[in-house]
């Protein structure tokens, strides 16, 4: 046996954290030998450099055994193609004899296969006369899966084939298999009798899951007993166990839980209080509160902070919100490698976490796309590849084609059947749009049922699919809207009411009450104040109108500082907001180009270059005289080539010049398509 | 939101030229205020300017506009033209470049 302190020392000899070490494994540190432990730490740590902290996780590794055992088993699992992290991650399978861990590998990878078990190599360290009657015991009454799931538990250095039977043989695991798992099964068999026939369970159900195995019969006594429960009865869940009592009322009484209740959910005792601490502390929620909500819990102080600092969060603020705090830190890593990303970056968006990286991968592969590339946008993302194939497939997709959009993807294939057959829709068919996949079927009816759409059908549009029932009604008796009725339009309902009424409030609209349009419930408040405080709106106000609040602030900035308009500053009008400022970039560009600068006008620009461009190289194949004439009279630029075209050979059939002699095109050009008819006997558009 | 723009009388024709025009982007700009476009389709409709899906066709900006704005300056130039501004329009659409 070796002393505390010789084994603090050697420890930290190897940079390895003793006290960690020995919390994970106080009954194991009693079996080590001075000299074995130090010639298999200085291989683990200087030939295999192996993390300390894998070491401090599994201190088995250190007990009964010696390095040259260690060194035969890691050798035989590197041969069978085992990687050396999933071996880092379960050391305690290295400190086995060799024969049984060979017995073990092959026994498990013929029974259910490597991929069963690669993840949880500790269960090679079983006892290897033990291992057949264990599979045996637990397949043969619950299924392989059932088997494979509780592998860790069931197979693990210290599992005892009579303690499982005894626990398997519970009549309750007949009626409750799911309560079943690996921390059941290492747990002995008098204490999960005593669990499960606890009286709490039957004041409190919900509170039975497996996570009742972490403690004792006395401790759950003790924590369901607690006072805070009677002030915070949405705690009391099955992940309370996580903790004792002590340690439950030293984490809710918190001081960030003071300052910010709203955090108080279930999942505050995935940590400790210390961890507790460390996250309040981290420098992030200073500049982003925002994402200081309950899935923090899920990761460490270190963890959030190295996911907050990974590459893309700095270049893709926006794709960091709470939601990525619960997925695994190397999972984030390598979606945020994805290549594919760089092909699409409209993808880009958060729900690209809701995947893993090889789904995601999968997902952008699939062959339908292909045919229907409008399909591929985030929302892929909230369905397999295996789902999608499923709704693209529908026939009632079929039937109706124009349903078959991004939006479909917010529901499964059988919710879209039963939203798509609703009677509802027989007597309301314009109802059905993409926009009803925003709700159920149940939303649907009530939403459609409501009072308020007898006194205003015209609000009873695919719009209010954005809403639930309740929050529609909430809507609608806003006070806001008795005041003005104009604004009560079907917009509104792409806000929730509370929206509504600090848009409404905005500093903003009492300034400048002709801004208030029912467009402008398209975007935030904080958007719509960023927006209206933007520079370019300080130096033209005049340029500050209701259609600007179509376009981002990041849009509108872009379209400010095209150098079109440093040149022909008459040309920045509200307009131009419409349009992309890269359309206007490349039609005003080739203007200038082919000498037409004169002909700049916010009318104009907006068009895309491949049209004008098209229609100016019809006329100048035509006659290049025709170009000179196109600054007289540019509202030919209006019509398509083939609209041209068509009205040239109705002047030609007729012998009249193409242009009048004050230099302008002929008037047919300006004629519209029933007087040409008219006039000319024969249709214009064909 | 084709078959909405179909029903207020601006047929799929002229939806498409506005697309091949001014982009598709421009023209979901355009359409997803619907409510502003109704009115100042209705606008046309009121003062008989029934060849409207004409002027959507080449002026689609014209319906971008704020419907009372609007309005004041089709007054204007029916002022100017006189009675007869519907039979002016139709034989020169290029009129409403003034507005």
């Amino acid at each position: 046996m070796i002393e505390k302190e010789e084994l603090e020392n050697l420890l930290k000899r190897y940079g390895i954290n003793a006290q960690q070490f020995m919390e994970n494994g106080q009954t194991a540190t009693r079996a080590m030998d001075y000299q074995n432990a130090d010639e298999i730490l200085n291989y683990l740590i200087n030939q295999l450099h192996v993390q300390p902290k894998a070491i401090e996780n599994s201190p088995g590794i250190l007990c009964r055994t010696t390095q040259a055992a260690v060194e035969e088993n890691y050798l035989y699992l590197t041969k069978m193609n085992v990687p050396f992290e999933k071996i880092e991650k379960a050391l305690s399978c290295l400190a086995v004899l060799p024969e049984n861990l060979k017995y073990n590998y092959t026994y498990l990878k013929n029974r259910v296969g490597v991929s069963s078990f690669i993840d949880r190599l500790s269960c090679l360290a079983t006892n290897s006369s033990d291992l057949s009657k264990i599979c045996d015991l637990i397949e043969g009454k619950f299924g392989k899966a059932k088997l494979i799931e509780c592998l860790s538990g069931a197979l693990s250095p210290y599992g005892n084939y009579n303690n499982i039977e005894k626990i398997v043989q519970m009549k309750f695991f007949d009626q409750h298999p799911e309560m079943l798992t690996p921390t059941t099964l290492n747990k002995p068999a008098d204490q999960v009798g005593k669990l499960l026939s606890l009286e709490v369970f039957q004041d409190y159900p919900e509170l039975l899951t497996p996570t009742i195995f972490l403690r004792t019969a006395e401790e759950i006594e003790e924590i369901v007993a607690l006072d805070l429960w009677k002030e915070h009865p949405n705690l009391l869940r099955s992940t309370a166990f996580r903790k004792t009592a002590k340690e439950i009322e030293g984490i809710v009484q918190l001081r960030l839980f003071q300052e910010h209740p709203q955090l108080l959910s279930p999942s505050i005792f995935h940590c400790t209080q210390d961890e507790i601490e460390e996250i309040a502390r981290l420098d992030l929620f200073k500049n982003r509160p925002e994402l200081l909500t309950p899935t923090i819990f899920r990761k460490t102080a270190k963890e959030i902070d190295a996911i907050a600092r990974l590459e893309i969060f700095e270049q893709h603020k926006d794709l960091l919100t709470p939601f990525v705090f619960t997925r695994p830190i190397a999972e984030i890593q390598k979606i945020c490698n994805l290549k594919v990303f760089e092909d699409h970056p409209k993808l880009l968006t958060p729900m690209i976490f809701k995947r893993t990286a090889k789904e995601i991968e999968e997902l952008v592969k699939m062959e339908v796309f292909n045919t229907h590339p409008e399909l591929l946008t985030s929302t892929i993302f909230l369905r397999t590849a295996e789902e999608i194939e499923k709704i693209v497939n529908l026939k009632v997709l079929k039937d109706h084609p124009d349903l078959l959009t991004p939006s479909a993807f917010y529901k499964t294939a059988s919710e879209i059947e039963r939203i798509v057959n609703l009677k509802i829709f027989e007597s309301h068919p314009a109802l059905l749009t993409p926009s009803a996949f925003y709700q159920t079927a149940e939303e649907i009816e009530k939403l459609v049922k409501l009072e308020v759409f007898d006194a205003h059908p015209e609000l009873l549009t695919p719009t209010v699919f954005h809403r639930t029932a309740e929050e529609v009604e909430k809507i609608v008796h806003l006070e806001v809207f008795k005041d003005h009725p104009e604004l009560l339009t079907p917009t509104v309902f792409y806000k929730r009411a509370e929206e509504i009424e600090k848009i409404v409030g905005l500093k903003l609209f009492a300034d400048r009450p002709d801004l208030l349009t029912p467009s402008i419930f398209t975007k935030k408040a904080e958007e719509i104040e960023h927006i209206a405080n933007l520079k370019i709106f300080a130096d033209h106000p005049e340029l500050l109108t209701p259609t600007v609040f179509r376009r981002t602030s990041k849009e509108i900035e872009e379209i400010a500082r095209l150098k079109i308009f440093e040149s022909h500053p008459e040309c920045l009008v509200p307009i131009v907001f419409f349009q992309k400022a890269s359309v206007i970039e490349e039609t005003s560009q080739y203007l200038m180009d082919i000498g037409k600068e004169h002909l700049l006008s916010p009318t104009l620009i907006i068009q895309k270059k491949a049209h004008i461009e098209e229609v100016i190289e019809f006329l100048d194949a035509q006659n290049h005289a025709y170009l000179s004439v196109l600054d007289r009279s540019s509202g030919i630029l209006k019509l398509k080539k083939q609209e041209i075209e068509r009205r040239m050979k109705l002047l030609e059939d007729r012998g009249e010049e193409m242009v009048t002699p004050n230099g302008k095109f002929n008037s047919i050009f300006n004629k519209t398509k029933s007087v040409i008819k008219k006039q000319y006997g024969t249709e214009v558009t064909k | 939101m084709q078959k909405k723009l179909i029903a207020l009388g601006i047929g799929l024709k002229a939806q498409e030229h506005v697309i091949e025009v001014y982009g598709k982007e421009f023209f979901q700009n355009l359409v997803s205020d619907f409510s502003n476009l109704k009115t100042n389709i209705e606008l046309f409709q009121k003062y008989q300017i029934d060849f409207y899906e004409e002027v959507f066709e080449r002026y689609p900006e014209l319906f971008i506009c704020i419907p009372d704005e609007l309005e004041k300056r089709l007054q204007k130039i029916i002022i100017e033209i006189g009675s007869e501004y519907q039979t002016a329009l139709k034989e020169d659409l290029s009129i409403l470049e003034q507005l």
